[in-house]
């Protein structure tokens, strides 16, 4: 029986956070390689930038009392249970 | 990379207009990730009106948390990036040529241009109700040269800039034809 323990979400939202990380990044060298680094793009990006860190440290904030090493759910028992 | 490099102005040209699309065309995008932000509210109310305890629930309020914050940071850079296919979208009319650069998606990006003189004919559509509230439409440019034909969408006042262009080509092939 193998447990699948709560932590195991944060790496996968880890993950999500690294690629959208490159997306953004992507998005940036677009903006710089146009030439269209003007007060509009620069707004749009601390926009996003100050968006995303207020969702991120609400999640923080949010889950600090959680225990991370509970499992989520047991492969191999007889029941699947959150 | 300032706008000059990356269209490789010659010493002779001058920028004489830069047109993005028209700001309202913006607005459809916009309402949609309004209504994508609101979504996840709606459904944390039924959620709480079907689940009483579930914010005492050990395993499922982190996973619901997280699955959140995932999709506020998805939904946020869905519009960043629809924004940035909006605003990377320029025409550049310069005294001797018209570049078109198009972003498309994230990953693609178009040039095309076409020099004044090769300019055969310029149509301008406006069409719709908000687009002759506000303005806006397409300006369809048809040359001689490689790329046959432009099609450049959305753009504010299109027919005084057709007009504009039509001028511009007219005093280049007054010079190309010395």
């Amino acid at each position: 029986m193998i447990l699948i323990p709560l932590y195991a979400l944060l790496i996968v939202y880890a993950v999500f956070l690294l690629a959208c990380a490159g997306f953004f990044v992507v998005n940036v060298g677009n903006v710089v390689r146009s030439g269209t680094f003007t007060f509009a793009s620069f707004l749009a990006t601390f926009l996003f930038m100050a968006g995303v860190a207020v969702v991120v440290w609400f999640t923080w904030y949010t889950l600090q009392g959680v225990d991370w090493t509970q499992s989520i759910f047991s492969i191999g028992s007889a029941n699947l249970t959150l | 990379m300032n706008l000059s490099e990356c269209i490789r102005q010659k010493s002779y040209e001058r920028i004489e207009h830069q047109v993005r699309r028209h700001l309202i065309t913006l607005v459809p995008g916009f309402i949609i990730f309004l209504l994508l932000l609101a979504l996840p509210l709606g459904v944390a109310w039924l959620l709480r009106a079907i689940f009483p305890g579930l914010e005492t629930s050990g395993t499922l309020f982190p996973i619901i948390i997280l699955f959140g914050s995932a999709y506020y940071i998805a939904v946020m850079l869905f519009f960043y990036s629809y924004f940035l296919d909006f605003y990377l979208d320029l025409l550049v009319v310069t005294n001797d040529r018209l570049i078109d650069m198009e972003q498309v998606g994230v990953f693609a990006r178009r040039t095309s241009e076409v020099d004044l003189y090769k300019i055969q004919d310029i149509t301008s559509e406006v069409k719709g109700v908000f687009a002759s509230l506000f303005d806006y439409g397409d300006l369809l440019v048809q040359t001689a040269g490689a790329v046959e034909r432009f099609i450049v969408t959305g753009i504010p006042h299109p027919d005084k800039l057709r007009q504009e262009i039509l001028d511009m080509a007219s005093e280049d092939r007054k010079y190309h034809q010395k």
